[in-house]
């Protein structure tokens, strides 16, 4: 059995990478890192990413960097735990990899605007902000509108793209994005919440966030 | 005899100067026919029906494979090195854990370059206010991968190593594309090899005289 150590921070999007891994069922350490405090910057957090990012999986020492690149390979490695629909060829493999990094290049750097609009400018965040939910908005109308005739983003069954959408939208609105009057992506919503594998992640975040108040 | 190659017909929707060079130059260095279609953004053509119904959302690159659209560079180009693996778009992946540290170059470009360039080049994208701070602090983002990038650039010609992937090419387009921004790349001496060594390769150069051509073609209907 490989050893694998998740850099995250408890709330970004190392939330999805986390609750990949607990759908796949490997043991793991994992290692918050306080982006508030600058922690990415940190020589040691540079030997293990030296492009100062989070998510970062370590497989036996060796690095793994970006989200979605690390979600493909965890789909790749425990092909039963269905993080991805079966491809029965190149073509819809590659449908998937679309999806996924539409979200990662498309949906989260939008969501970023709206919850750390500090991160796209020097200046004043608010029209920052603004712009987001416009970003966002027909983001969110579209996934709504797809999700009109299913349970999950692929049809009867969950993804881990379905935790990385969920990831998105419920971020943007602790950027106070109003996710009001989106029924589907309401129950959407509370089917993500529901999935054991989420629950476990969040429990082994709320752990984390202990351990950093602590070592406060 | 060669053994037969796969037989697709292949239609890319581009923009001009947008990263669907990228995509230009996965196809050129692929080497199978394709027709090129040149989306006017400045026309609005991107949210017209017609478009629409091929890309939901309205983006460039979408490729049409026997009338199929697949949208993202990041999974045209996985789609196109997996169908001509020959071609050399990425360097030959022994297992899953190098194909996804492929996967991981090119989704750092297109997750936090890509972005990054345009706070640079379009910082309206990032704003409804001022763009100024946003412009600033793209520039900031962008120094920092450039140093990144320039340090890695020290070791090896190319993000691989001795050859060129697509991987550079993104890079490439990335950068650039900072420099129309009106941002400064001076400062890095290894990318600016680097740049000479991508503006080399033949499959880029056919790729923006292909991107030229289309822009020429159309650029008279905007007057």
């Amino acid at each position: 059995m490989a050893s694998y150590t998740l850099y995250h921070l408890p709330g970004a999007c190392s939330r999805v990478t986390m609750t990949a891994l607990e759908q796949c069922g490997v043991d793991y350490a994992d290692h918050p890192v306080n982006l508030m405090q600058g922690e990415q910057h940190s020589p040691e957090f540079r030997k293990v990413n030296p492009r100062g990012k989070i998510p970062a999986l370590l497989v036996d020492g060796q690095l793994i960097a970006e989200n979605a690149a690390i979600q493909w390979w965890l789909g790749k490695t425990f092909p039963a735990a269905g993080l991805f629909p079966a491809a029965g060829n190149d073509w819809e493999e590659a449908q998937i990899l679309s999806d996924l990094f539409w979200i990662s290049s498309g949906w989260h750097p939008s969501v970023r605007a709206n919850m750390m609009p500090i991160r796209w400018t020097t200046g004043d965040p608010a029209p920052v902000r603004e712009r987001g939910k416009q970003l966002v908005k027909p983001l969110f109308e579209a996934f709504d509108a797809h999700m009109a005739d299913r349970q999950w983003w692929y049809g009867d069954d969950w993804s881990i793209v379905d935790v990385y959408f969920y990831w998105n939208y419920t971020t943007a609105e602790e950027g106070q994005y109003d996710l009001t009057g989106l029924a589907n992506l309401a129950a959407h919503r509370a089917r993500v919440e529901a999935w054991p594998a989420f629950q476990r992640a969040l429990a082994r975040e709320n752990a984390a966030r202990e351990r950093m108040a602590n070592a406060a | 005899m060669p053994p037969e190659q796969p037989r697709h017909d292949l239609e890319v929707y581009i923009g001009y100067t947008a990263c669907t060079r990228v995509t230009l130059t996965a196809l050129e260095t692929v080497g199978q026919p394709y027709r090129e279609r040149l989306i006017l953004f400045e026309k609005g053509e991107h949210k017209a029906p017609d478009f629409l119904r091929i890309n939901p959302q309205g983006k460039v690159p979408a490729l049409i494979v026997d009338g199929q659209a697949l949208c993202e560079n990041l999974a045209i180009i996985t789609w196109l090195n997996k169908t001509w693996p020959e071609a050399g778009l990425l360097p030959p992946a022994s297992d899953a854990f190098e194909e996804a540290q492929q996967l991981s170059a090119l989704a750092w470009v297109a997750s936090t370059w890509h972005p990054s360039v345009r706070a640079v080049k379009v910082p309206m994208m990032w704003t409804t206010g001022d763009t100024a701070g946003v412009r600033e602090r793209g520039g900031q983002l962008m120094s920092g991968l450039l140093d990144r990038l320039d340090r890695e650039l020290a070791e090896r010609r190319f993000w691989f190593g001795a050859d060129w992937s697509i991987v550079d090419s993104y890079l490439w387009w990335a950068y650039i594309n900072s420099e129309f921004g009106g941002f400064d790349l001076s400062p890095w001496t290894n990318v600016a090899r680097h740049r000479a060594d991508v503006e080399a390769m033949p499959q880029v150069q056919r790729a923006l005289a292909r991107e030229q051509a289309a822009w020429d073609a159309r650029k008279g209907e905007l007057a």
